[in-house]
């Protein structure tokens, strides 16, 4: 799986709020669900990965009409090795659930 | 969060206040400086996490200045140090969390 040229990130309340970004997100445009993070304090934070294009476009839709409270979402371009380890070691914990 | 040798090596942890806001932060740190990322680790009190810089010590200065700048729009920092040469019981510390 080699590096994506985009990521983007939103984090939202609520497990179930998460089910509705994501169907948004992959319904508006062509990305991949890399990542989902959740933790104590309800938040999820879902890692996408695609194209630059699809990820702001996902990001916007999201930011315009958001199906439930978001409280951050972001595109990251170009990300560094690091972050693409790092993505890579929560997708696989996911995996496993 | 490949586990490499970082005996010696300078750290630099940050807490923000938001996942997204670490990972922002930690990209940025990666592209400024030649930093490695140990480890990202949730805290139980929220829903913040903290950032595990290892490299040399002006790499890691570097990688901070730039990671909190870049975490600034999307989360609050809730601690960050840095430790130019750290003991050799810090490293057993350091690495006791990752993972859980």
């Amino acid at each position: 799986m080699n590096k994506p040229e985009a990521y983007a990130l939103v984090e939202v309340l609520g497990a179930a709020h998460a089910v509705l970004a994501v169907d948004q997100m992959l319904k508006c445009a062509t990305l991949e669900l890399s990542a989902r993070e959740t933790s104590c304090g309800g938040h999820v934070t879902l890692v996408l990965e695609g194209d630059i294009s699809a990820c702001q476009a996902a990001v916007d839709s999201v930011r315009e009409n958001p199906p439930c409270p978001v409280l951050g979402a972001c595109v990251i371009s170009g990300p560094s090795d690091e972050l693409f380890d790092v993505v890579t070691t929560i997708g696989e914990k996911m995996r496993k659930v | 969060m490949v586990d490499r040798n970082y005996t010696g090596q300078a750290i630099g942890i940050f807490e923000l206040d938001g996942f997204m806001a670490c990972l922002v932060a930690l990209d940025a740190a990666a592209k400024a400086a030649d930093v490695k990322i140990q480890g990202v680790e949730r805290n139980r009190l929220k829903a913040g996490a903290c950032v595990k810089l290892r490299g040399d010590i002006s790499s890691v200065r570097a990688a901070m200045d730039a990671a909190l700048a870049a975490a600034a729009p999307y989360g609050k920092v809730t601690a960050s140090t840095v430790i130019s040469a750290p003991d050799a019981g810090t490293e057993h510390g350091i690495a006791a969390t990752i993972g859980r």
